[in-house]
């Protein structure tokens, strides 16, 4: 064990791993309370599109997920405020219109995409010094940004309508949450995938809630469940020789039914913690 | 008199066809406390957000203390109705009544500690400071909603606006928590919405009745237990169903 932490690549698996997991237990628990995970699986899945426009271009695929993300945030956020009868039908329809640009510009990409597969679906054993740098920066803005003005979302997710009456700019703001949405899921991207990073935003989070009724706490929990998840996926996938993707979801769900249930019987048993 | 809403033949619509509000025509002075009742859809809840500055009137002039819509909002204290509150949410008493103070603060600034005395302060006087660290979903319905009255009332608020608070809460609960709306009537004017009429006019000083158009009344004066009293309401409220 020790010595795979010589090779850069496991290393560097490992440090996204914590980094990755920092930024969805911090931005998960905030969209799983708001419940809009649907919001944040249709972000993922249109930045998709922005990793297509980056293949056909020849430049960086992190910048244009980050690109289309943030522009498909944004999208979402308006049509939120100025239609709201639309809001459900355009969520999904976006989810599509992202997926579908980044499957046309990589089909008139020349050659072979060799590593789209893991755009889809995550492999954090390929990810490169580059990634361990961009993925840093996404996550200290994150971190920044919500410690700044944690008072500000907890209210305007609490109380939407109240926070408008007492002049907060609730409309910036949420925008300004919604593109943190759209860069925790980038920084995503590498671990899990594109098509399975809003399973990774959720079940930390979702178990976390089981756990604490205090807001920090809940993110402290995610945080922790998350990288316990990165690593112990990480560790698997490398002997099993098994997409690291997946791995990592399948023991976030393991992790998430079995707080369920001791949650359950506790209830059951009457024993309260 | 001092006047601090000034309303004049008000309309709106939510779909140019159906008025929702015909011609609305009030006044409301610095000491009013007004019970505002009508049937669901009477638009009721639509008045209250147009006196918030949620929506805008199609025609008619509504002026709430002559000022503009930002000004006039720091000056309104507002408490919603209990069903937009959700229980799970993970977040503490204290929280929630500094949450009170953000709309005027600089983002991401810290509370100073003239607001956590005022908060402390408001908590007390209510008898309310012992549940600080309480998280929102453990309180009763009846201290819930004072909790969310001492939100609105840090903000220092020159008018009290209340949707259906006795929604949700026991009886008793209900009548006590009158008694504090109308020890506050003492210093600030107040505008409690509300579909009993039974409960309200034994509390507040005027009673407007709004279905689609507004009817302005005297509260009578109840005097516990009195038989012609109670037939005073029953006619009180087949009046207002006529309006």
């Amino acid at each position: 064990m020790l010595a795979l932490l010589q090779y850069s690549f496991f290393s560097n698996a490992l440090l996204i791993g914590i980094l990755s997991g920092i930024a969805c237990g911090i931005i998960g628990s905030f969209i799983v309370i708001k419940k809009i995970s649907f919001i944040s699986g249709s972000i993922a899945h249109a930045s998709f599109g922005g990793i297509g426009l980056a293949y056909f271009f020849g430049f960086n695929p992190v910048l244009g997920a980050v690109l289309f993300s943030i522009l498909s945030a944004l999208s979402i956020g308006f049509i939120n405020k100025k239609n709201k009868t639309q809001e459900d039908a355009s969520i999904g329809a976006i989810w599509a219109i992202g997926m579908a640009v980044g499957l046309i510009f990589i089909y008139f990409t020349p050659g072979y995409a060799a590593d789209l597969m893991t755009y889809l679906f995550g492999n954090i054993l390929l990810s490169t010094v580059q990634d361990l740098w961009y993925i840093l920066l996404l996550d200290l803005f994150i971190i920044l940004s919500v410690v700044y003005l944690f008072k500000w979302l907890v209210a305007i997710i609490f109380d939407e309508e109240f926070a408008t009456v007492t002049n907060v700019p609730v409309f910036s703001l949420y925008l300004f949450f919604l593109t943190l949405v759209a860069l925790s899921v980038v920084v995503l991207i590498r671990t899990v995938g594109v098509i399975l990073v809003i399973a990774l935003l959720i079940l930390p989070a979702a178990s976390a809630q089981l756990l604490s009724k205090n807001f920090k706490h809940i993110i402290s929990w995610a945080i922790l469940l998350a990288v316990f998840e990165n690593f112990a996926g990480i560790i698997l996938s490398y002997y099993l020789n098994i997409p690291s993707g997946p791995v990592i979801i399948l023991l976030a769900a393991a992790t998430y039914l079995m707080i369920l249930t001791g949650k359950y019987f506790r209830l059951k048993t009457k024993i309260y913690l | 008199m001092d006047t601090i809403i000034k309303a004049d033949k008000v309309n709106f619509s939510y779909n140019k066809q159906n008025n929702v509000l015909t011609d609305v025509s009030f006044e409301i002075d610095k000491n009013d406390f007004i019970g505002l009742i009508g049937p669901n859809g009477g638009g009721k809840s639509t008045l209250l957000k147009i006196i918030l500055g949620l929506l805008q009137q199609d025609n008619g002039s509504l002026k709430v203390f002559n000022e503009g819509n930002k000004e006039a909002r720091s000056k309104i204290g507002y408490v919603p109705q209990y069903s937009k509150i959700d229980l799970d949410y993970p977040i503490s008493v204290w929280e929630v009544v500094m949450s009170g103070f953000l709309g005027n603060k600089k983002i991401g600034s810290r509370f100073d500690k003239k607001e956590k005395y005022k908060a402390e302060d408001v908590l007390k006087n209510l008898n309310l400071f012992e549940l600080k660290d309480a998280a929102i979903g453990e309180l009763s319905g009846g201290q819930r909603q004072r909790i969310m009255i001492v939100r609105a009332l840090v903000r220092e608020p020159k008018l009290l606006l209340l949707d259906e608070p006795t929604n949700n809460i026991d009886e008793a609960s209900g009548r006590d928590l009158y008694e504090l709306l109308h020890e506050l009537n003492k210093t600030m004017a107040i505008i409690t919405v509300s579909h009993d009429v039974d409960v309200i006019s034994r509390h507040v000083k005027r009673i407007f009745c709004l279905n689609n158009k507004m009817a302005c009344h005297n509260a009578v004066d109840v005097t516990n237990g009195d038989e012609s009293e109670n037939m005073k309401k029953v006619r009180h409220r087949q009046e207002c169903i006529i309006h």
